[in-house]
């Protein structure tokens, strides 16, 4: 992803953070529901869905799979409200477990975009850079910071050492 | 597309290359069904012959803009209207060809109606 883009949906979190006075591992419904966005769960027969984001002219809705861990829920609703919020022209998008394959393998060939943008945004929106920075503890281990940073972010562990890995952190 | 339909007969070679034509006929077919009233009743009423009317619904032939119009306020609806159903068709169509758990399909279509 080119750097501008980068700065620019890092720009777009850090205003969500503000505007809406998010803490670490804020609740999505507030922020949903002052973005006017309906957010939904439903439990599929296909678990490999793990969220939905429908857009019908100037309303959109959020659908997240029930069964999946918050964690997970959390990092899918992410993904959808990126796409929105980057303005991708999507009416229907649905994040399943087949496409995180799929993106990873093209995404090194750098095709499908907006789907590492999304991403992207997802991780920054819900661990920013520097609030990730302020709270790492450097008397303890890497694994701990791991471990107690996931559960302060609300996030998976794996997704929080993606993240420090991105961050520069080993 | 909407402007499309509203400058330019429905059914001009470009609009029936697009799908407008066949799109506009299932339109006013569904909106008959629903009020659950004949051909006859629907051509009488709005000053065209049945046969139009049923090669309308079929999509095989135009109706101009002025027999679009008069279609259209039978059922009280608008072009807006229209151009709604065809953004919903083209999610419906996208929500079977994405998922393939029947009671999945329903569940976001439901939501899509509820939108």
């Amino acid at each position: 992803m080119q750097t501008y883009k980068r700065r620019k949906i890092q720009s777009i979190c850090n205003d969500l953070w503000d505007k809406h006075s998010l803490i670490p591992g804020f609740s999505f419904d507030d922020l949903l529901n002052n973005l006017k966005i309906t957010y939904k769960e439903e439990e599929f027969e296909d678990d490999s869905i793990s969220a939905i984001l429908i857009t019908k002219g100037m309303k959109s809705i959020i659908t997240a799979n029930a069964s999946h861990h918050i964690n997970r829920k959390r990092f899918s609703i992410g993904h959808e409200l990126g796409h929105l919020l980057l303005g991708h022209k999507k009416e229907l998008d649905i994040k399943q477990k087949e496409r995180i394959f799929y993106r990873n393998e093209i995404s090194a060939q750098g095709i499908d975009t907006d789907e590492i943008e999304a991403n992207y945004f997802s991780a920054c929106l819900l661990m920013p850079e520097d609030k990730i920075k302020s709270c790492i503890d450097m008397d303890i281990s890497f694994d701990e910071n791991i471990y107690n940073l996931s559960k302060l972010f609300q996030v998976s562990q794996a997704a929080m050492t993606l993240r420090l890995n991105n961050l520069g952190y080993c | 597309m909407y402007k499309l339909i509203v400058t330019g007969r429905i059914g001009h070679a470009v609009s029936q290359k697009m799908g407008i034509t066949k799109d506009f006929g299932n339109f006013i077919a569904n909106q008959r069904h629903k009020a659950g009233i004949s051909q006859s009743n629907l051509a009488s009423s709005t000053n065209i012959s049945r046969s139009t009317l049923a090669k309308i619904e079929i999509g095989e032939t135009s109706a101009s803009l002025d027999t679009a119009q008069s279609l259209l306020n039978f059922f009280n609806q608008s072009f807006t209207d229209f151009d709604n159903y065809l953004r919903n068709q083209n999610l419906e169509s996208k929500v079977y060809k994405s998922l393939k758990s029947k009671s999945d399909q329903e569940k976001i279509l439901k939501q899509i109606e509820e939108l």
